[in-house]
């Protein structure tokens, strides 16, 4: 088990691009940590170099306390659970599983028991003896948990491991990483874009943006704390209201934080008269099953208002209100 | 709609026949009694069949012919197959010039690689007649080597040798215990490629060949020259059994889809 320190870790390619920049992050042990950010943020990156397989440029990972900035990749006992699942495919699953524990010091029968043991507790025991190309997506990306665990890593990476399995699968299958990872107490960094997946099993949340870490915090707190304007409109918000508008209307909001703009959930709009109203006027109404959502065109611009009562009709004119608890004051980036 | 199928279905059978009946000619004329090749036939002999393996040139050719092919080939393969590891999996500086210059002997004139072989090889630096001889072939396979070893490597997805890195395999024992397996088949069809190119050819061999390296397509010439009997219909008859041999091992085990 162990805890990884990243230290100003910085990368960028031959054309001048940074891809990370001075990035620092500490992950506790038995801890699982997320990276999320759209395609592009670097996160792929910085689990390619946590691994080995990129060389580090710039900073220092240590895990457990010790540098491992120069120590190979094969020599690193990390487990990697790849996109493409990357099964070995003129191996049998039974194969592809003890593959890494025969380049371990062990003798046939320890192999053969860690194996079996591996097999039983991802509920594989039954393919044993299949080909790789036989199983369905998601057995393969169980096979591929299977293999990356079976070395015993320090630390298990996860680099979008369900993003190529159907919807329900991919609930299953992380709920089997997730209940994994608990049993066997394992470090873990899992990168996804998803942030749903995410949000569902991470101890912590690293959100990523432009090489540089822009929020690392629990899930419920990045979701009801969105730091930035990024970190908000990534994890789904997106009413915006500026700060200096607000302040002219006199709305009461906390001002703590010296930004320029405010946001709020579309749940947590009021309809009706209350403190810090705004007029407007109903645009579109849309069912969608558990809620109503209002498109309401305001001063401020079109604004998304969820709410469980059919409250109004398209083009009537609306009161919005604005409660002081649930806005949220962004940072300038 | 029905026209096209029509019209594409004509010019397949024309091609087969352009194609199968001169070759069906020079089986049929290898049966025939007379001494000089003659169509239709006159009686039926086996008799140009022992008289092939009654030239020496022709057995000598033939035995020549295999150990060049076979040599020529695995040097190709043992030099290609890391030079299209290079090329598919590092990064390097002008990836599309290599590429062209391992590809480009087969866009040079053979009988002008067989004739600057021979100035540069045989008569500057005084190489052995073999040597330039196994070069040349060499130079021949390896074009077919690049093409279907690149092949082979762009559909095998990198993330499977990372896979075995991981769980602890150096990049080497990698690429021998993960790679080579994986990639046999193109490895296999470009052998078999090769060898049938080395094999059939006669623009590098011309110039290459000596009192003791007789290739067997260059015997055949030779032998024309001064014969124009069925033994020269029994041996191409021969080489065709040969080659069609292979590609039916060939496809059997591969599927003839990863020759092309």
């Amino acid at each position: 088990m162990a805890n990884i320190e990243i230290s100003d870790l910085s990368m960028s390619y031959q054309k001048g691009k940074q891809i990370l920049d001075q990035l620092s992050l500490n992950i506790k042990d038995g801890e699982l940590l997320s990276i999320l950010g759209p395609s592009g943020c670097g996160k792929t990156t910085m689990l390619r170099l946590i691994s080995g397989l990129i060389p580090i440029q710039k900073g220092t990972i240590k895990v457990s306390g010790k540098d491992i900035s120069k120590v190979p990749v094969y020599k690193r006992n990390f487990g990697m659970v790849f996109q493409s699942y990357a099964l070995f495919p003129h191996m049998t699953i039974f194969q592809n599983i003890t593959f890494g524990l025969k380049r371990r010091k062990l003798d046939k029968k320890t192999i053969e028991q860690k194996a079996l043991n591996i097999l039983d507790i991802t509920g594989l025991s039954n393919l044993k003896d299949r080909m790789p190309h036989e199983l369905s997506g998601g057995q393969q990306q169980r096979v591929s948990l299977a293999r990356a665990l079976a070395i015993n890593p320090n630390v298990l990476l996860l680099d979008e491991p369900l993003s190529n399995l159907d919807a329900k699968l991919r609930i299953e299958m992380r709920e089997e990483i997730h209940r994994l990872q608990q049993k066997l107490d394992m470090t873990t960094i899992f990168v996804t874009h998803d942030q749903e997946e995410c949000f569902a099993i991470s101890d912590r949340v690293a959100l990523m943006n432009q090489g540089q870490i822009e929020q690392l915090d629990t899930p419920q707190n990045i979701y009801k704390n969105p730091r930035t304007e990024f970190v908000a409109r990534f994890i789904g918000y997106e009413n915006f209201i500026p700060k200096t508008w607000a302040e002219d209307q006199q709305w009461q909001f906390h001002k703590e934080i010296t930004g320029k703009l405010l946001t709020i959930r579309p749940e947590n709009i009021g309809i009706g008269t209350g403190e810090n109203t705004l007029l407007g006027k109903v645009v579109s109404k849309n069912f969608l099953g558990n809620y109503y959502q209002y498109i309401v065109d305001t001063e401020l611009g079109i604004l998304k208002v969820n709410t469980t009562k059919d409250q109004s009709e398209t083009n009537a004119e609306i009161t919005l209100n604005f409660p002081e608890s649930s806005l949220i004051e962004l940072e300038d980036k | 709609m029905r026209t096209k199928i029509k019209f594409s279905s004509v010019v397949g059978c024309l091609v087969l026949v352009i194609l199968v009946v001169p070759l069906l000619i020079v089986i049929v004329t290898s049966f025939g009694e007379e001494s000089a090749i003659s169509f239709p036939i006159k009686g039926f002999t086996f008799e140009w069949y022992a008289n092939v393996f009654q030239q020496p040139d022709f057995v000598e050719g033939l035995k020549m012919s295999s150990i060049v092919a076979i040599l020529a080939s695995f040097l190709a393969l043992l030099v290609g197959i890391p030079i299209v590891y290079v090329l598919t999996r590092f990064d390097i500086h002008h990836k599309d010039w290599f590429q062209t210059i391992f590809l480009s002997p087969a866009l040079i004139p053979e009988i002008v690689i067989g004739f600057a072989l021979y100035q540069a090889l045989v008569i500057s630096l005084q190489l052995p007649l073999f040597i330039s001889l196994i070069v040349g072939h060499f130079l021949l396979c390896l074009p077919y080597v690049v093409r279907l070893i690149t092949a082979g490597m762009m559909e095998f997805d990198e993330s499977i040798e990372e896979a075995a890195w991981m769980v602890g395999y150096d990049k080497i024992t990698t690429f021998f215990k993960v790679v080579i397996p994986n990639i046999k088949q193109s490895v296999v069809a470009a052998f078999i490629l090769s060898f049938i190119t080395s094999f059939n050819n006669i623009p590098i061999s011309l110039f290459l060949n000596g009192p003791d390296l007789n290739m067997l397509p260059t015997s055949i010439l030779n032998y024309l020259e001064n014969n124009y009997d069925p033994t020269v219909s029994a041996v191409s008859v021969i080489l065709m059994i040969i080659t069609a041999s292979i590609m039916i091992l060939a496809e059997k085990y591969l599927g003839l889809n990863k020759l092309t």
